[in-house]
C-alpha cells in the first residue's frame, strides 16, 4: 500500500521523539536551565565577590601607603641570595601570578607549584597545604625558603633599610638599627642552616623580637599589594547573570555553554569549586599520585599543625588581631584521616592560564587534569572525595572548552609607577592591566 | 531507636522545608525546629542556626536547646557537635565548640561551618547529671 497507516503516523512522530538528544551524553545545542540552577549560576557571578574579607591580623591590610611598599618589595630581585630572583619570579604579573611550571624555580627547584595569587586575599589559608594562615604570613616562608629567595629575616630587614627606609618608617615607624653589624648579622634566622641558627642565637632577645616585628611588617606590606588585585569579568559572568535571569546569551559559546552544564551537573564540579571563585576554599584530597621517589606529600595534615605553631599565624606577637578573632584558628580541624594528602581547592579562575595543575604540577594539561577526576584513582592513604563520572567524550572536550572561558584579567592599579620614582632596570609593569 | 523515628521525618522535614524557603527567598526570620528526643529518650532538644539563611563557607553559630523530656531545662551540660555529610563520607569541616547559653537550657554552637550544598547532618552529644546522649539532625542546605 502506498498510503501510510493511520498508526503510523503516531508511531513515526514517537520515534522522532525518541531520536531527540534527552540522554545525558547527547549534545543539546545550548543547555536549557531549571529554576534551581539559575539559582546556582547566579553564586558565580564575579559580582557578587566583594572586596577581600577583612584582615584583622594585619591593620595595614587596606593601607595604600603600605600596598606601595608591598608592591616594591614584590617586585625586588635584591631580596634572594643571587639579587635575581623576587616574588614575581614566580607570581608572574603575565601569567595569572604563576610561572607555568610544574615546580617553581628561584634560587633552587621548590617542591610545589606556584599558586595565583591574584585571589590569595580572599582565603582563609594560604599554600597547597594552609600552613599559613594570612597571606602577610605566607609572604615570609619563601624568602627563608633556600629553594626560592635563600635569604633570612635579617637579610630582609637589611634589605629594606638600604632601599626602602623611608617608605617603611612613614608605615610603620622606626626601624631595627641594622647598621650595627655585630647586633644584626647577615644571614640570621631561627629557620636555617646551623651557622644561621647559631647566628639568630647570638642576638639579643631585644634585637631577634625587633627583627621579626620589622619582618612581620614587611609580609603584611606585601599582603596589602595583593589584596588590591582585582578580577575583570569574563564572558563566562556575562553568561551567569545572564542565564540567571532567564535569557540566554552568546558570551558562552554552544561547547562552553554545554561544558558548564556538566560542570554543574554530572561532574559534579561545583560541589567544591563553587562561588565567585570557583573554590568553597576547603581542603579536599583526590588522590593525585605521590610523585615516584618522592616522600608521601601530607598536605593539610601537617600543614594544619604548621599552621597552629607559626609564630606570625593570629594569635601571635606579631598580629594586630583579638584573639577571638581569630576564628579560623578557634575552631580548625586538625585532626582526620580525610586530611591525609588533602590540598586546598584552587580558584579556577585563569585556570588555562596557571598550569600545569595540581599541588605538584604533575598535570601538564587540562585534559589530564579532567581525566583524573573522570576516571579517579584509589587514594592510597587518606580519603578521595571523587567518584568515577562516566563523562562521554563529547562532555569531556565540552568541559575543557568551559574552563578555557574562565580567563579574566588581572587588574593592578598601583602598576603606573608614581612621578617621583625612577626608573629602574627591572622595572615594574607599567601597565595598568596585565594579561 | 524505638519512640524516634516518628519524629525524625518531621523535624526532619521541618528543617529542611524551613531552611529550603529561606533559601530561597532570601534573609528571613529564624525558624525554631519542634523539640524531639534524644536517641534513648534521655532528652528533648532543638537545633537552630543563629543565621538565616543558613550561609555556606562563612563560620556561625547556632543555638542548641536542652531540655528532660517533661520540659525542664537542662543547665551545665557538657555538649559536643559531630557532623558531616553522609553521601561524602567527610565530617564537618571545622571543630565547633559549644559553650552554655544566657538563657536557661540554652547553648550556643560556634564555629560551624557548611563547605558545600547538600545533606548534612549534625549530632549533638549531651551529658548532664550523670547521663549521655545524642540526637541527629538533617539540614539540606541549597
Amino acid at each position: 500500500m502506498k498510503k501510510i497507516a493511520p498508526l503510523a503516523v503516531p508511531a513515526i512522530l514517537i520515534l522522532a521523539a525518541g531520536a531527540l538528544p534527552l540522554s545525558r551524553h547527547a549534545h543539546h545545542a545550548r543547555p536549557a536551565w531549571t529554576k534551581d540552577e539559575r539559582a546556582t549560576l547566579a553564586t558565580f557571578a564575579l559580582g557578587t565577590l566583594g572586596p577581600p574579607p577583612a584582615d584583622p591580623s594585619n591593620r595595614r591590610a587596606d593601607d595604600v601607603a603600605a600596598a606601595r611598599l608591598g608592591r616594591e618589595l614584590f617586585f625586588d630581585e635584591e631580596l634572594s641570595a643571587s639579587g635575581t630572583v623576587s616574588c614575581a619570579t614566580c607570581h608572574q604579573p603575565g601569567k595569572a601570578f604563576t610561572d607555568g611550571l610544574p615546580l617553581s624555580k628561584g634560587e633552587g627547584t621548590s617542591d610545589r607549584n606556584a599558586p595565583s595569587i591574584a585571589t590569595a586575599a580572599w582565603s582563609s589559608w594560604q599554600f597547597w597545604d594552609g600552613r599559613r594562615d594570612s597571606a602577610w604570613a605566607q609572604a615570609l616562608v619563601p624568602l627563608e625558603s633556600r629553594a626560592e629567595h635563600g635569604i633570612s629575616r635579617t637579610d630582609v630587614v637589611l634589605g629594606i633599610a638600604s632601599r626602602h627606609a623611608s617608605a617603611y618608617r612613614r608605615i610603620f615607624g622606626a626601624l631595627p638599627d641594622v647598621t650595627d653589624a655585630r647586633r644584626f648579622r647577615p644571614g640570621a634566622t631561627p629557620l636555617g642552616l646551623p651557622a644561621q641558627r647559631a647566628a639568630w642565637d647570638a642576638m639579643s632577645q631585644a634585637d631577634r623580637d625587633a627583627v621579626d616585628e620589622a619582618f612581620a611588617n614587611a609580609g603584611k606590606a606585601i599582603e596589602a599589594y595583593e589584596r588590591r588585585l582585582r578580577l575583570k569579568p569574563s564572558r563566562f559572568d556575562e553568561y551567569v547573570l545572564a542565564a540567571a535571569a532567564g535569557r540566554d546569551s552568546t558570551a558562552l559559546d554552544d561547547a562552553e555553554a554545554r561544558g558548564l552544564a556538566v560542570f554543574v551537573r554530572n561532574g559534579k564540579c561545583v560541589q567544591c569549586h563553587s562561588g565567585p571563585l570557583l573554590t568553597n576554599g576547603e581542603f579536599h584530597g583526590i588522590a593525585v599520585p605521590d610523585a615516584p621517589g618522592r616522600p608521601h606529600d601530607a598536605g593539610r595534615l601537617t600543614g594544619v599543625v604548621e599552621a597552629m605553631r607559626d609564630p606570625f599565624n593570629c594569635l601571635g606577637p606579631h598580629s594586630d588581631a583579638a584573639p577571638e578573632q581569630c576564628e579560623e584558628l578557634r575552631f580548625v580541624k586538625a585532626q582526620g584521616q580525610e586530611l591525609d594528602g588533602a590540598m586546598r581547592v584552587p580558584s579556577l579562575r585563569n585556570v588555562a592560564r596557571t598550569g600545569p595543575y595540581m599541588h605538584d604540577g604533575s598535570m601538564a594539561t587540562l585534559g589530564e587534569v579532567i581525566e583524573h577526576y573522570d576516571r579517579p584513582p584509589a587514594a592510597m592513604l587518606g580519603h578521595s572525595d571523587l567518584v568515577p563520572l562516566k563523562l562521554g567524550e563529547g562532555e569531556r572536550a565540552d568541559l575543557e572548552a568551559f574552563l578555557r572561558a574562565l580567563d579574566s584579567d588581572v587588574v593592578d592599579d598601583l602598576a603606573t609607577p608614581a612621578p617621583s620614582q625612577s626608573a629602574r632596570a627591572h622595572a615594574t609593569p607599567g601597565l595598568g592591566l596585565i594579561r | 531507636m524505638p519512640g524516634s523515628s516518628a519524629l525524625v521525618p518531621r523535624a526532619t522535614a521541618a528543617v529542611a522545608i524551613a531552611l529550603a524557603l529561606s533559601a530561597c527567598r532570601g534573609p528571613a526570620h529564624a525558624s525554631t525546629t519542634e523539640l524531639r528526643l534524644t536517641d534513648a529518650g534521655r532528652f528533648r532538644v532543638s537545633l537552630v542556626s543563629d543565621v538565616e539563611p543558613v550561609p555556606l563557607h562563612h563560620i556561625h553559630s547556632w543555638t542548641l536547646r536542652v531540655e528532660t523530656p517533661d520540659g525542664k531545662p537542662v543547665t551545665g551540660a557538657t555538649v559536643t557537635m559531630a557532623g558531616g555529610m553522609p553521601e561524602h563520607s567527610h565530617g564537618l569541616p571545622t571543630v565547633p565548640e559549644v559553650v552554655e547559653g544566657a538563657a536557661p537550657g540554652t547553648y550556643r554552637v560556634e564555629g560551624m561551618r557548611f563547605s558545600m550544598p547538600g545533606r548534612w547532618t549534625l549530632t549533638p552529644t549531651i551529658w548532664a547529671d550523670g547521663v549521655r546522649d545524642a540526637a541527629t539532625f538533617d539540614v539540606v542546605l541549597r
